[in-house]
């Protein structure tokens, strides 16, 4: 019975990944109006963590540069940004997704 | 057993409370602020507590051994779910990105400031209800 439960809580953890939202932030949109020409756009960027021991330090400065690449010949507005982990097996994966509209 | 289980009723009635893990305070336009209707934007993920869960586990048996195993279940467990954590763990991230098609439709003028973005946990025991919020003023 005991040998069942441990079973049965580990075949869980190997199928549900948990993950926990550390920040949402909301920047303001102002001027967007009911403009034709607006786009919405999203980037994502992560870091892999594998046993405390981080590769990429430089993943939020990857996902704004993406966001921007998307609106060169525009404006972007109303930025959502979001800060989350994704955890597993002694390593976890830090996830910043920014999602706005690109006004041109 | 049954005093247990009303202790545990008891508190679960008793200790649910609100924990504030982050504020934020955006640009703010005092024309849209004074002459603007407030928008409360509110989305929220179920959390779990696996240690909690645990403890409740524990204290419903009498058997050593099971509460021993079960201690070393969670033990395993956790070894599976290791990173940083805000409030509890929950199974779904996506559950904040909600906000951004919520803002347009509470707000269809795109004119919103003095946004504020808060991330709160509404804390009862073994749960709890992981919360993000946004305040702002539509134009």
């Amino acid at each position: 019975m005991n040998k069942l439960i441990i079973i049965c809580l580990m075949l869980f953890s190997l199928i549900s990944c948990t993950h926990s939202v550390h920040n949402y932030h909301v920047s303001a949109e102002r001027f967007l109006g009911k403009s034709k020409n607006k786009k919405r756009i999203k980037s994502e960027a992560q870091q892999a963590v594998v046993f405390w021991m981080a590769d990429n330090t430089n993943y939020v400065n990857e996902a704004f540069e993406e966001l921007q690449r998307k609106c060169r010949k525009g404006r972007i507005v109303g930025n959502n940004t979001r800060f989350s982990t994704s955890h597993g097996f002694f390593s976890w994966t830090n996830k910043v997704k920014m999602q706005a509209y690109c006004v041109r | 057993m049954i005093t247990k289980i009303t202790l545990m009723l008891v508190s679960f009635t008793f200790a649910g409370c609100a924990i504030l893990h982050h504020v934020q305070v955006g640009e703010v336009d005092s024309k849209i602020v004074r002459k603007g209707e407030k928008i409360e934007i509110l989305v929220t993920e179920t959390g779990v507590s696996f240690k909690e869960g645990t403890q409740v586990a524990q204290a419903l048996t009498h058997n050593k051994q099971t509460k021993k195993d079960l201690g070393d279940a969670q033990a395993i467990l956790s070894m599976f779910q290791m990173g940083p954590v805000t409030g509890n763990h929950v199974f779904s991230d996506k559950f904040a990105d909600r906000v951004f098609k919520l803002i347009r439709r509470k707000c269809p003028s795109g004119r919103v400031s003095g946004v504020t973005s808060i991330r709160e946990t509404a804390k009862y025991p073994v749960v709890s209800g992981e919360i993000v919020k946004i305040t702002g003023y539509c134009g």
